[in-house]
């Protein structure tokens, strides 16, 4: 069954919303900030869960979702007070629920005892014994610990089958139903003796209010077997004084049926209290089979006519002289006017409906990833092409003022135009990764037995999909290092004179065309001297070496350190800081810390927007034409030989301004020549790196700037030190876009590796 | 026949989609009763089934609305929710519910609702 496959698919999309939501919503709850609805949503995410899953069968995420949801309709109905312990319950309930439907999803086994146990607990909150039991702290510490909790009943589920008895289903189980969906009357063999069951059935006016009618419930009494119907009308008052929506009629049914007086109550299910009724069985009827229902198996002709003749019952006074007054009276009397013809009326339904209109249009679309990637891979070859053409027609001698130079100005402008909307198709809010991270501070809080409280900033910030997916990775990383190294535990934050409960920051925020993502603890802080005794211990560093505290602090992504003195479970994973980095590096991101001794550490991770398309300055460099990424650049000038003063055997610094900034020669760091060449014989680009320090790089010439499509050298060639990645040129030409950090942080004197320069040639 | 559904969940509507497209209904969907009551205006229907726990406006509230007055106020109105309680059908029934169905429905269930009322 491919659509109800498909159908599953949005159900798990949407369980991670819902998750998401839930998540959202007990978080804003424990900071008090949950109003009503707040509370609501967060009833209603796991209760579209329990809704869902019963659609598809996962009767295990249901059964849960069920004691979950039980605890939240107590809450919601104001029965039980948010109180913070049982809010952070409720969170380790949501986590166990994603459990579940992460279980639910690969078709496996939830962990049976985190359920059992969370199931268990979830139930002592719901009898009310939630807080006094198992006061504060307990449950906090020691959720894993199945013991304390499996206790108090050893039956494998661990919840009560009276619990598990509420999944609403209905009595008789839909297969029943069978296929043919009708009732189908069993064989005639088989046949319990028939019964014959006096119906008296008055609708009120309530009734009609409703939408019900009398003649549909007349028709499904039929149904079940034969019937004979008979209409009172006696209480129809004079036409002028008739309610017209009001009930003056009752008909009394005898049905010949093998069903038993359940079925027979159940036809009125929908209108109990809304109408007086008695059913009354009397003698069985051996004699008179039931006749097999068929497609009509109720007269309804002759009900029409039976309750056609109560009109003309009445007195013949019609003031309005309107012929249809005494129809609109048989039909059932709640009918407005204007609404359709007579129901009752066989021929009406199949008649009414002409020209529908179309189905509700969605306000989104879902659109298949794949197809927005070759969207995006297409206008890339766009903006190259248009590029190439520009060249061309340049190179043919048309003026700039030209109509084809004109025409292509246009073009480009369009390009651009696409290329900006294809990408906001693409780009996503961060908080898809953000929204995990709750969860993973409460994990790595209880495992290393810290308090924190996550605060997240600028979820909402958006950033290309090609950067989220490997954003998760160095947040969770960071993530797990704030609370493991950065925090203290609660003792030695009140030793300190800080709250016990730690705070940890995560924000995401736009800075000059990147995304900037910051994990700021308010925890110890790095421990400088230790960091730098460990880097000389490990020969990382020499051990005369003078060192700022900014670049002690940045050992710590050093290759093999490891500062914690037992590795912890939690950020000794074999991944270290320095994995992180080159992760980072490798997309042309950059990742840093500053700490405060006492009062805590803050990582700065920036990606660019996107991993697709980049603003370069074209460079002339030794021959070589080069991509420097305009983020980095602050200004580009020509300077004046007085402004530059060497500084040591080599160096040299210019005079911007007010300050001095140290020049690089970009053709010696990347070593396509030996010697720099003299400033103010070249242009100077002034640079801004990651941590704010500016330098000027040399260039021999600016070609002008250009928006570039990014080519991987990593996944075509390897990766090169001081090269971010390559482009394709309107000539056709491959340029490299350089790396301008690693640039500027490349110690000076050290020749870089000559052997990846003839890829530049090429 | 056409058939406005109500629910604020994705899965819930398609699977109502699906279900009641199969058996030859006209569908218009909305995502909750504010929602549902624009699609109403809108579009009309011969039967609507609704949802209880949405936002905005809940079930019940979109029932009051639709009863209160306007050309719709005689459509039937199916409660569609996991609640199987008495107290939640009897305030669906007091704020003018035609009928219920019991989720998880099967579709033949649904149908056969939906004739029960209408038809």
């Amino acid at each position: 069954m491919d659509e109800l496959e498909e159908i599953k698919v949005t159900f798990f999309q949407e369980c991670d919303e819902l998750l998401g939501d839930l998540e959202t919503g007990l978080l804003a709850m424990e900071n008090g900030e949950g109003d009503s609805e707040t509370v609501n949503s967060v009833f209603r995410a796991v209760h579209s869960i329990k809704g869902g899953a019963g659609a598809f069968g996962l009767d295990a995420l249901v059964r849960y979702a069920h004691v979950f949801e039980t605890l939240m309709d107590a809450v919601r109905g104001g029965r039980m007070a948010a109180e913070p312990a049982l809010i952070r319950v409720l969170l380790r309930a949501a986590d166990v629920l994603a459990d579940q439907v992460t279980a639910a999803r690969k078709g496996g086994e939830p962990n049976q005892e985190a359920t059992v146990a969370m199931v268990a607990e979830l139930e002592r909150w719901i009898a009310g014994k939630g807080s006094s039991g198992e006061a504060g702290a307990a449950p906090e510490a020691s959720p894993a610990a199945p013991s304390t909790v499996i206790d108090e009943d050893d039956v494998g589920f661990g919840f009560k089958p009276a619990a598990i008895a509420l999944i609403e289903i209905e009595p008789e189980p839909a297969a029943e139903t069978g296929p043919e969906g009708e009732q189908a009357p069993a064989p005639i063999e088989d046949l319990p003796p028939a019964t014959v069951w006096t119906v008296t059935f008055k609708p009120a006016a309530s009734l009609y209010a409703k939408a019900n009618e009398a003649g549909r419930l007349l028709r499904e009494l039929a149904h079940l077997g034969s019937v004979e119907t008979e209409l009172h009308d006696e209480a129809v008052p004079h036409l002028d004084v008739i309610d017209p929506e009001g009930g003056y009629l009752t008909w009394s049914v005898r049905v010949t049926t093998t069903e038993g007086e359940r079925a027979v109550r159940e036809v009125f299910d929908f209108v109990d209290g809304d109408c007086e009724l008695s059913v009354t069985g009397e003698e069985p009827a051996p004699a008179i089979a039931p006749e097999a229902p068929t497609e009509e198996p109720f007269d309804l002709a002759a009900l029409i006519a039976t309750a056609k003749a109560a009109p003309s019952a009445l007195p013949s006074h019609d003031p309005q002289g309107e012929p249809e007054a005494p129809k609109s009276i048989a039909a059932p009397p709640a009918e407005p006017a204007s609404a359709r013809p007579a129901p009752s009326a066989p021929t009406a339904p199949a008649a009414r409906q002409g020209g529908g209109e179309p189905a509700a249009a969605q306000a989104t679309i879902r659109v298949d990833p794949e197809r927005i990637d070759r969207l995006i891979d297409l206008v890339g070859e766009l903006v190259i092409n248009q590029a190439m053409l520009a060249q061309r027609v340049s190179a043919h001698g048309f003026a700039p003022s030209s109509d084809v130079a004109m025409g292509l100005d246009e073009l480009e402008q369009l390009t651009r135009g696409i290329q900006d909307s294809v990408m906001a198709i693409r780009a996503q809010p961060v908080k898809s990764v953000f929204q995990r991270m709750p969860r993973l501070l409460r994990e790595v809080a209880n495992q290393t037995r810290k308090q924190a409280r996550l605060v997240m900033e600028g979820e909402g910030t958006e950033v290309d999909k090609t950067v989220i997916e490997r954003l998760a990775e160095p947040i969770t990383h960071m993530l797990r290092n704030a609370i493991d190294h950065g925090l203290e535990s609660p003792d030695e934050r009140i030793a300190a004179g800080k709250p016990a409960e730690g705070t940890v920051r995560l924000a995401a925020l736009h800075r000059s065309g990147r995304i900037v993502i910051e994990v700021e603890d308010d925890g110890k802080g790095i421990n400088r001297p230790r960091v730098r005794q460990i880097a000389i211990d490990k020969g990382l560093i020499p051990a005369d070496s003078q060192l700022s505290d900014e670049e002690i602090d940045n050992l710590i992504f050093l290759p093999g350190f490891s500062t914690a003195g037992v590795i912890s479970d939690i950020s000794g994973r074999g991944v270290g800081m320095d994995v992180v980095r080159r992760s980072v590096q490798a997309l042309g991101g950059r990742i840093s810390i500053s700490s405060t001794p006492g009062a805590g550490s803050t990582f700065t991770l920036s990606l660019p927007l996107t991993l697709a398309v980049l603003d370069g300055m074209v460079v002339d460099v030794a021959g070589e034409t080069l991509v420097v990424p305009l983020t980095n650049i602050v200004e580009s000038l020509r300077p004046k030989p007085e402004d530059v003063h060497p500084l040591g055997p080599e160096g040299a610094v210019l005079a911007v301004r007010d300050s001095f900034v140290r020049l690089v020669d970009i053709g010696c760091v990347l070593g396509f020549r030996k010697q720099p060449i003299a400033p103010d014989k070249g242009v100077i680009l002034l640079v801004e790196g990651e941590d704010g320090v500016r330098s000027a790089l040399v260039a021999d010439g600016i070609h002008g700037q250009r928006q570039v499509v990014i080519k991987s050298l990593e996944a075509n060639y390897r990766q090169v030190e001081g090269i971010a990645a390559a482009t394709i040129l309107g000539d056709g030409r491959v340029a490299l876009i350089v790396d301008v950090d690693a640039l500027v942080t490349a110690p000076r004197a050290t020749p870089r590796a000559v052997e990846t320069i003839p890829l530049a040639a090429e | 026949m056409k058939i406005l559904a109500v629910d604020d969940s994705r899965t819930m509507r398609d699977m109502l989609r699906m279900a009641l497209v199969k058996a030859g209904f006209e569908v218009v969907l909305a995502v909750d009763g504010e929602h549902g009551l624009e699609m109403l205006s809108e579009s009309g229907a011969d039967v609507i089934i609704t949802d209880i726990n949405m936002p905005k406006l809940d079930g019940f509230g979109f029932i009051e609305r639709v009863r209160e007055g306007g050309e719709h106020r005689a459509v039937p109105i199916l409660v569609l929710t996991t609640e199987s309680d008495q107290e939640k059908k009897d305030r669906a029934r007091r704020a003018g519910a035609t009928g219920w169905i019991v989720k998880p429905f099967h579709p033949d269930k649904l149908v056969d609702a939906i004739r029960r009322v209408a038809a």
